[in-house]
């Protein structure tokens, strides 16, 4: 049990540390404040929406944010870009980390939206009880749909 | 209702759990009939999946009745005798649309984890961990079935319950494995490991018009049971050397297509395995890859390796060399099901595909801890227990 515990902290902790700590997107090497948010989304360029008119989950971000509409290369469909507006940035606002959050959930939403038609809600109620073993994953779930790759 | 919960590295329990409900207009309750433990449950039981809280409910591969629906499903009505994928797919990403249903942009409801990880994350799995969005699973009265209409299958009237239940997942792998391997007419084929999935993949390859197919394990009871079942040929790798038989039997070429369908708790004889074995128990590498390694060995100058097994992270002593060197295509996938269980069903109702002898130990959902102790320790010949909620 000890040996795969540690194992499990290990694995998990891999996953978590990224996730646990937001500011290591601004802190890592190569971070750029002004670098793109973006999914692929398998649709036309005009059916993912226009200034006025994005999927709600792009609306709820108002003005904090900049928005990019392309289409894919290939037959991959549209790419959809979100990025903070200037001055709401990582290292620009105390509340950069969050925003950017908000808009990685807000592309994975969208993407579900224009392509199942809804967005798919986790299992509940949960079935599970705290333990000491999984705090690593517990705080890994916090952000296991806003946080991701920088 | 009943549930069979993962408590903590190696404990299982039969617990009350809350029924599930419908919390996407895509998604079907399903009354489970039959749920079968599949090999890469045992990484969960081991802690070598590290993602999973006590209480989950564990079980991905399942047959049983639709019970509810929701506003859109529109392929499936109560009463409907489904058996359903493992792995949860949308089906309008452009991965499903691909067939690559176990890539679904849409399945998984806990991506960040798998992004970290690997740099993508798949679909979602029922069962199988909150790295594959911690969807209940099928070990229970119920589940929640989400975009049934893509992941759930009504199985024909003459296909019995106990021969669908594999087509959710072991045939599925097993299929895709010679599938997406290029298995042809004419090939020589080796599968590592006679597990279910093993079997299937032997079985799929043989369909596909493979000259020999060559299975390889070191648990009696389980070549015996793919040599009857399948009818193919079976190595003991306790007894013999597998290299020295499949250079024989290419007559020095190598296999074709080699499918590895063991995992990341390889058992093996010689150094490599013994180096997996204690780098692993040390966690100085997470998945222990010794039949990847075999396989890449005895694959023929420009063949292909394909693994089926669960591996979760990273391995050591990688042959990379030889996959240069030998020209190799080496590829992986967790399984494709919505693509091919359709045909799976096709092939069991005129008789192609056998899948009970599978099943070898048929129990109660309130043995489940049981039931698993039978299959982890190999005892009694289990091959697959199956439980009946």
């Amino acid at each position: 049990m000890a040996a795969a515990g540690l194992a499990g902290l290990a694995l998990a902790g891999a996953a978590a540390g990224g996730l646990a700590s937001r500011a290591g997107t601004v802190a890592s090497a190569g971070a750029r404040p002004d670098r793109w948010h973006a999914v692929t989304i398998l649709c036309a360029p005009q059916d993912v929406g226009s200034p006025g008119a994005w999927p709600q989950p792009v609306a709820e971000l108002g003005d904090r944010v900049d928005v990019r509409v392309v289409p894919a290369p290939g037959d991959r469909g549209t790419e959809l870009g979100l990025r903070a507006r200037a001055g709401l940035r990582p290292g620009e606002s105390p509340d950069a980390a969050d925003l950017e959050d908000r808009i990685r959930l807000a592309l994975r939403h969208t993407r579900m939206l224009l392509e199942t038609g809804e967005v798919l809600q986790p299992d509940r109620p949960g079935t599970t009880r705290t333990t000491l073993t999984s705090l690593p994953l517990r705080l890994a779930l916090r952000r296991s749909q806003t946080g991701g790759r920088p | 209702m009943k549930a069979l919960t993962w408590q903590g590295v190696n404990r299982l329990s039969v617990e009350q759990v809350p029924d599930p409900g419908l919390l996407n207009a895509q998604d079907a309750i399903v009354k489970v009939t039959r749920t079968v433990a599949c090999g890469s449950d045992l990484h969960l039981l081991g802690g070598y999946i590290p993602f999973m809280r006590a209480g989950d409910v564990i079980g991905h591969e399942f047959l049983g009745e639709v019970v509810e629906v929701g506003s859109e499903v529109r392929t499936h009505r109560v009463g409907d005798r489904v058996v359903v994928s493992s792995f949860i797919a949308c089906g309008r990403c452009w991965f499903c649309r691909q067939g690559l249903f176990s890539a679904c942009d849409n399945g998984n409801t806990n991506p960040a984890l798998t992004e970290r990880l690997w740099g993508a994350a798949p679909g979602g799995c029922f069962g199988y961990s909150h790295a594959l969005g911690g969807n209940a699973g099928s070990h229970a009265e119920y589940v929640r079935v989400p975009f049934a209409d893509v992941g759930a299958f009504r199985v024909p009237d003459a296909v019995s319950d106990e021969r669908a239940l594999f087509a959710s997942d072991a045939a599925a792998t097993g299929w895709m494995g010679a599938d997406l391997g290029g298995v042809r007419p004419g090939d020589v084929v080796a599968v590592w490991g006679a597990g279910a999935v093993g079997q299937m993949a032997a079985r799929a390859a043989m369909l596909l018009g493979a000259e020999r197919v060559v299975v390889i394990d070191r648990v009696p009871e389980r070549l015996a049971l793919a040599e009857r079942h399948v009818g193919c040929e079976v190595l003991d790798l306790t007894t013999t050397s597998v290299g020295a038989e499949l250079m024989e039997a290419t007559a020095g070429r190598g296999v074709d297509v080699a499918i590895e369908a063991v995992g990341m708790e390889a058992h093996g004889r010689g150094l490599s395995a013994a180096y997996d074995q204690v780098k692993q128990q040390l966690r100085l590498q997470t998945d222990r890859p010794t039949a990847v390694r075999e396989a890449i060995y005895n694959t023929r100058k420009a063949g292909t390796v394909f693994v089926l097994g669960v591996f979760a992270l990273a391995v050591d002593k990688f042959p990379l060399g030889a996959v240069l060197n030998k020209g190799l295509t080496v590829r992986g996938a967790q399984m494709h099901g919505q693509r091919y269980i359709p045909m799976l069903l096709e092939r069991m109702e005129r008789g192609e595909l056998v899948t009970e002898h599978l099943a070898t130990h048929v129990l109660p959902l309130d043995d489940g801890p049981r039931a698993y102790d039978l299959f982890k320790n190999k005892k009694d010949g289990c091959l697959r227990p199956v439980l009946t909620p």
